[in-house]
Order: C-alpha cells, then sequence, then structure tokens
C-alpha cells in the first residue's frame, strides 16, 4: 500500500518535508480536534451546574447559560476548522488568548493562596490545549488551509 | 473564647484530598514514563542520522506520515508508556495484566501506523476500550487521579483525530464528533462516580474524602476525656449563644447575609465576623447554616472559619472537632455566588475563578437532637428534622 516505505533509509533525515497545504490542513485538523475537546469538557462543565442548579443552588443560574453558550459556541468553532472557515480560525485563536488569560487568574491564584501550581490536567486543558491551537492555527501552512477551496464553494 | 494564639501552622503532609485532584504515588512512575517518550524519539532520530538501519527505516515511515496521523503516532506512544509505567507502580494483579495488553495494543496500532497497514479501525477500538474500561472501573468505585485523566484525554484526543473523516462529508464529521462529546461526557460522569464511590474505601486507592474537601490525617484516634469535656463545653457555649440567630432578623442586624434563604444548607456568611480576628467563639461564628422549610427559615448550626489559608483551626476536642478545608471550590463573579467544584478535566464554569483552598472551617450542629454536634450532620436524620416542620 505504502511504496515510500521501500526508500533508501540512510537519507531519513534528508527527506523533504510534505508539502504545505497537506501540512497545513493536517494542522488545522489537529486544532479543530483540540477545540472539540474542550467544547467537549464545557459541556461537561455545563451538565454540573445543571446539577448544581437542581440540587438547590439557584443562583448558578447565569453561570449555567453563559457556560452552556460557550460550550455550544466552541463546538460550534471546532466545525467551522473542519469546514476550513477563516473567520472560525481567527474567533478561535481570540477564545484561545482570553481561555489563556483566564486560566493566568487562577494560576496566580493559587500560586499566591496555595503555593502551588494548577492541577496537571487543567495545565493540559487550560495551558496545553489553548497554547496549541494558537501556535497551529498561527503557522503559515495552517493560514494557507483556509485560503484553499473548500468543497462547499471556496474559502470564506 | 479567642483561641487565635492555637493556631498554628498546617504540615501539608497531615491533610489529604480527594485523589481526583492529586497524583497518586503509584502513579508517578507512569509520568516519568511518559516523559521519556520524547526523549525515546530524540534517541531514535539520533540513531537514524548515525544510520543505524531500523532506526532510519522508523524515522522515514514516521515522515511519511500526515501530520494529523503524526499527532496520533505521538499520543498512542505517550499513552502506551503511561500503562507501562502503570504495571511498574502498582502491586502485580489483574490490573496489571490489563495495563500491558493496553500498552501493547497501543504500541500495535501506532506500528500499523508505521508499517502503512489499515489502522484506523485498530486504532478507534483500542482507544475507544481503553476510555470505556477507565470509566467502567470509576463506575465500579476506582477514584481517578489526574495521572489517569490526563491519560484519558491524550487518548480522546487520538480518538477524535482517528473518528474524523478523511473526507469532507458533514454527516460523518457531525457523527466522529458527537461520539467524542459523549465520551468525554461518559469519563466527567464516570469520574465523579468514582471520586465519590471512593470515599466510602472501596476504591483502589482506599477512602478519601470526597472531592473538593481537605481533611487532617491523624484522627483514628479516641478523643480523651479531657478533649471531650472541653468540646462538651464549646457545643453548650455555641447552643445559648446561637439561640437568638433562630431569628434570621436578629442575624441579618448582627452582620449575616440572610437574604434569600433557599435550601437546606442555606450559608449565611458575616464578613465583619470573618475578619475581627476571633477565632472559634462560639457566640460569632464566621456563617450561619439555615434551611429553608414552610415554616420559614430554620437554624441549623454554623461554620467556624480560620482567618486565613494553611493555619490549622484549634482541634479543642481532638478527633471529636475535626476541621477541615475546601479545594477547588469555583465562584463566580457576575453574581458572587458558589458555582460547584472545578471538574475532572480542571475547568470550572464560564466566569468563575477557581479557590485552590479555602481556610479550616468545622461545622458545629445545634439544632435541637442533632445526632452530630460537630463535622457532617447525618442527612436522613435532618430530612426527618426538617419534615416537622413543613406541616
Amino acid at each position: 500500500m505504502n511504496a515510500t516505505l521501500e526508500v533508501d533509509t540512510s537519507i531519513a533525515h534528508r527527506l523533504p518535508p510534505p508539502p504545505a497545504t497537506e501540512t497545513g490542513a493536517g494542522l488545522v485538523d489537529i486544532a479543530r480536534v483540540l477545540v472539540l475537546l474542550q467544547g467537549a469538557f464545557l459541556s461537561m462543565t455545563t451538565l454540573e451546574v445543571l446539577l448544581w442548579a437542581l440540587f438547590g443552588v439557584p443562583s448558578v443560574g447565569p453561570s449555567l447559560l453563559v457556560t452552556g453558550a460557550f460550550a455550544l459556541g466552541i463546538l460550534l468553532l471546532a466545525a467551522g476548522l473542519g469546514r476550513r472557515v477563516r473567520v472560525a480560525r481567527r474567533a478561535a485563536i481570540v477564545v484561545e488568548a482570553l481561555v489563556l488569560l483566564w486560566a493566568a487568574v487562577d494560576l496566580a491564584l493559587a500560586v499566591l493562596m496555595a503555593h502551588r501550581w494548577l492541577g496537571l490536567v487543567a495545565t493540559i486543558t487550560r495551558i496545553g490545549m489553548p497554547v496549541a491551537v494558537i501556535v497551529l492555527l498561527r503557522r503559515p501552512s495552517s493560514r494557507l488551509a483556509f485560503r484553499s477551496t473548500s468543497p462547499e464553494g471556496g474559502a470564506r | 473564647m479567642n483561641l487565635l494564639h492555637h493556631a498554628v501552622r498546617v504540615d501539608a503532609a497531615s491533610e489529604v484530598g480527594s485523589p481526583m485532584y492529586a497524583i497518586t504515588s503509584e502513579h508517578a512512575v507512569a509520568l516519568a514514563a511518559a516523559a521519556l517518550v520524547p526523549l525515546a524519539a530524540l534517541w531514535v532520530r539520533r540513531r537514524a542520522r548515525r544510520g543505524v538501519p531500523w532506526a532510519s527505516s522508523m524515522v522515514v515511515r514516521y515522515r511519511v506520515l500526515a501530520s494529523a496521523d503524526r499527532f496520533v503516532a505521538w499520543l498512542l506512544a505517550i499513552s502506551s508508556a503511561i500503562h507501562l509505567g502503570l504495571v511498574v507502580g502498582h502491586e502485580p494483579s489483574f490490573l496489571s495484566i490489563l495495563f500491558v495488553l493496553d500498552a501493547a495494543a497501543l504500541l500495535a496500532v501506532a506500528w500499523l501506523m508505521l508499517v502503512g497497514r489499515r489502522w484506523r479501525l485498530p486504532a478507534a477500538v483500542a482507544l475507544a476500550g481503553s476510555v470505556l474500561a477507565y470509566a467502567a472501573a470509576s463506575f465500579g468505585g476506582s477514584a481517578p487521579d489526574q495521572v489517569g485523566l490526563a491519560t484519558k484525554l491524550v487518548e480522546l484526543a487520538a480518538l477524535a483525530v482517528v473518528l474524523t473523516p478523511r473526507s469532507r462529508r458533514r454527516l460523518a464529521r457531525l457523527g466522529g464528533s458527537a461520539a467524542i462529546v459523549v465520551l468525554v461526557l461518559v469519563t466527567g460522569i464516570s469520574a465523579w462516580a468514582g471520586a465519590f464511590t471512593a470515599t466510602g474505601g472501596d476504591g483502589d486507592h482506599g477512602a478519601a474524602p470526597p472531592p473538593g474537601t481537605i481533611v487532617r490525617t491523624g484522627s483514628e484516634r479516641a478523643p480523651t476525656p479531657e478533649e471531650l469535656a472541653a468540646a462538651d463545653r464549646f457545643y453548650a457555649e455555641a447552643v445559648a449563644g446561637l439561640a437568638r440567630y433562630a431569628d434570621p432578623d436578629v442575624a441579618a442586624v448582627d452582620g449575616y447575609q440572610t437574604e434569600g434563604i433557599v435550601g437546606t444548607d442555606f450559608h449565611a456568611a458575616n464578613p465583619a465576623f470573618a475578619a475581627d480576628g476571633r477565632v472559634f467563639d462560639p457566640p460569632r461564628p464566621e456563617t450561619l447554616v439555615f434551611a429553608a422549610t414552610a415554616s420559614g427559615p430554620v437554624l441549623l448550626g454554623a461554620v467556624y472559619e480560620m482567618p486565613s489559608v494553611g493555619e490549622m483551626g484549634p482541634a479543642i476536642g481532638g478527633p471529636h472537632t475535626m476541621w477541615h478545608a475546601h479545594e477547588n471550590v469555583c465562584i463566580s463573579l457576575t453574581p458572587p455566588a458558589l458555582t460547584g467544584l472545578q471538574s475532572p478535566f480542571g475547568l470550572c464554569p464560564v466566569g468563575s475563578i477557581t479557590i485552590p483552598v479555602t481556610p479550616e472551617m468545622i461545622h458545629v450542629w445545634v439544632a435541637p437532637g442533632a445526632p452530630q454536634r460537630f463535622g457532617d450532620l447525618d442527612p436522613a436524620w435532618l430530612a426527618a428534622y426538617l419534615e416537622t416542620f413543613e406541616g
């Protein structure tokens, strides 16, 4: 199936990089997956706030609405990245920057109040993933992927 | 009574919280194993540059993969390394065999990728199987920890790529995305279930406090007669001192925030008392606890809090009066309200900040006939007690 496996392996480190368009599309797909996961995590948080509200803390109503709306928005953002909608790329970068900003606030609280870093999972979801998405979407090859024609009739 | 001079700093080693927010000792090796993956990759690359055939072959095969597939290869290697590390960290058991099988399955998928065979279906089966097995273990009472949850994040990310169809068919993409959302929800719900079930001591990692609660260790001994007498004295003073707050209006005059009492566990804080420097003063608790009933608000008890994080509360009754703190509490800013605990995925609701740890506190229950005077109140008794106010 894969004829390239028969190449001279001694030149492994000198192999040319794959075409930029393929690389860009792949990077955008990775970014899309990370954004999709973030949307799913926020959906879980929405469910938690909903349960919190049902078990006698009705004051969380605004939090429930805002978190639910963000979860939906981020899932739509992931869909937009999948369809290579240009505005989704820019919006994703802005949203991830905001996520990082909020994580910085919580990190400051953790360091100042408890003299500790964020937990391992929070470090991945609130710092690692946003940084990865921003880096992936800001790569020149990723921008190229948004300029190429989409099956729906062109880049938006 | 002002017991501030009894306050001492809490030794972190003497506290224990839910494993869900911690890295259990037996999982530390797994984390180290994951950190070795990039080093191993660098080593293979160096061998390839020196012309070692097997390393060169691996590098060539890796380089012909698409970017997203390379990402999956990395995630598979990391998850596999973690599972092998878990074998080292745990005592040999049936679980160890499952860890080895999981690691082998993930490595086999990575090998299929590198040799150019069909790998997506085996990858989907191996990754979904690993995620669902973890969920089943959590539902069964095994407490999740940060390493376990991080591993599931890695596997979910890999699975999300695998389930992304190569074509741009909308329906197929939607199906793949929906599957990931469902798996994330299953993982999250099972993590909560495991964390709470483990508080009963049925989990792999023994009895643990419920998520969000930090307790001191060393409460197993029986209280001494002197400690019991001190606790009795304090309790009598608290009952006498708090009687006047049975009327929420009186409490409000003294500064307690009693507006809008709802639910059966309404905490009315008194910011002035919290800042007065008096500690464990029977008639001046930092918070009152009310329940809303058909007959109006009912005073259940009070919460006494230490002034700052890290200060140990005076356990005058020894193990009879154990203080606790809370961790990873979500507080919304608009409007200020408790919005829950940090989720297994490390998030609070949007607009909420995470309070990493609170000052120590202790509940004192002054409702007549309360079976517990300090600590947690029996919910069955509370329900029966509040029933008497409904008629």
